[in-house]
């Protein structure tokens, strides 16, 4: 617990910063999932997320293409999109719910925004996972403003020296803040990682 | 992994992308400690290298344990799923798993971004076990667990990961018990663990652990993970 929790930053930032996700649950709703999961895909990509991808091939960023994405989706996964506003967030649910395709659908955000979305749409949030943050030996993690981009990726796999690498080069003029956000989001494999947010987040940092 | 020196032009396009620092330029070409290499396959995944260097050796046990805990695309055997965790909250308007009266406690050890040997998370098993918590069985990690004493086989221990996480269950009434004893433990650990919280909804819409946690004075970030209840609950 779990790999879409624990983003860092202002409430302003993660104001734009939602990950919808799916999946069936293994035993005893995963057999016969996939055309359910093909049918998520297909609702959470009608609504422009900034990634998509499925815990068990890869990302837009990480393969390339969305198509690429669809293709490889199997029974029993996650299948994850990453979205920038509370409408976009609201037109997800209430497209999902309408569907009735009896999955586990779970939202990570602002708890007042997603609170917010789920009583727009009719829904009755169920459980939750809180972060209590970071313990232990603090000292060792890099300066916050690095783990706020680099968090993003909850498995750890967006390095926090490629961080400060591209953001160098922002710095210097030689790469975009749009092209490093999705530099960055090519390791993380699940496509829970927000390029857009990292473009913004990159451009604070002091290199 | 290894970096295949006949074929490496030194160029360096590399080393920044690796999570754990472990890449670094050799005499004459960039080389992988292999005590930093966590196995997450990243360098490899990604296609950095334009000679294609990156060399991906058989792993044995107990090295195999550092992809295992490291890079999400493996499946665990025991639960069908990719990652580090289980379905816990994602799920559990369909299975049930968090009742109300419970929390779920949840310790990744090593996250963010600082990775961890496994002897850092022996220290929290074995103090969670001698208090007695229940280890949550479909954790991948929990079948290497001595769920009694909390050890884990010792020719693992210095094997490193990204990051491994501890899940139990404990009643409402033990939580800040259990989180001052992980607090209390994590002052001897030699990394970091990003802490988390699960409960259920109570009947009147509002988050038991939320009100404790509150009570308690206990930092919680503003933003979390709901399960939104669409899932369809599983008659067996």
């Amino acid at each position: 617990m779990t790999h879409t929790l624990h983003r860092q930053g202002s409430t302003e930032s993660l104001e734009k910063d939602y990950v919808v996700f799916a999946m069936p649950s293994s035993g005893l709703n995963s057999q016969g999932s996939k055309p359910k999961l093909e049918k998520v895909f297909e609702i959470l990509k009608r609504h422009n997320p900034v990634n998509i991808g499925d815990s068990k091939g890869g990302s837009r960023f990480s393969l390339g293409s969305d198509e690429a994405v669809r293709e490889i989706l199997v029974e029993n996964e996650l299948v994850h999109a990453v979205y920038r506003s509370r409408e976009q967030v609201i037109k997800v649910l209430q497209d999902l719910k309408d569907e009735d395709l009896g999955l586990s659908v779970t939202v990570s955000g602002l708890m007042e925004s997603v609170h917010e979305c789920c009583h727009k749409v009719g829904l009755t949030p169920h459980t939750i996972v809180m972060s209590l943050g970071i313990w232990g030996r603090t000292d060792l993690l890099a300066e916050e403003k690095i783990q706020r981009v680099a968090t993003m990726c909850g498995h750890g796999l967006v390095s926090y020296n490629l961080v400060r690498e591209l953001a160098g080069q922002v710095k210097d003029g030689r790469l975009t803040a749009r092209k490093a956000g999705e530099m960055l989001a090519k390791p993380c494999i699940c496509g829970i990682f927000n390029p857009e947010r990292a473009a913004e987040l990159i451009e604070e940092i002091d290199s | 992994m290894f970096i295949d020196g006949d074929k490496c032009i030194s160029c360096e396009s590399c080393i920044s992308w690796c999570p754990m620092g472990a890449i670094r330029m050799g005499e004459k070409t960039a080389v992988i400690d292999p005590q930093e290499c966590v196995e997450c396959n990243v360098c490899r995944r990604v296609e950095i290298c334009p000679v294609d260097a990156f060399m991906q050796e058989p792993l044995e046990w107990p090295r195999s344990v550092r992809a295992i805990y490291s890079d999400p695309l493996n499946i665990h055997k025991e639960t069908g799923l990719a990652g580090r965790g289980t379905e816990e909250i994602k799920t559990n308007d369909v299975t049930g798993r968090f009742r109300r009266g419970q929390v779920g406690v949840a310790i990744e050890v090593g996250r963010p971004g600082v990775g961890t040997k496994l002897k850092e998370l022996e220290k929290l098993s074995m103090a969670l076990a001698r208090y007695g918590v229940e280890f949550e069985p479909k954790n991948p990690l929990t079948n290497l667990i001595n769920t009694k004493t909390g050890q884990l086989p010792a020719e693992i221990r210095e094997e490193k990961v990204l990051s491994a996480i501890i899940e139990v269950t404990v009643e409402e009434a033990k939580l800040l018990n259990v989180l001052a004893l992980i607090k209390e433990t994590a002052k001897g650990l030699e990394t970091v663990i990003s802490m988390d919280v699960a409960c259920r909804a109570a009947e009147d819409g509002t988050w038991p652990c939320a009100r404790i946690l509150k009570e308690a004075g206990i930092f919680y970030r503003p933003n979390a993970k709901i399960n939104v209840g669409l899932g369809k609950p599983y008659i067996g």
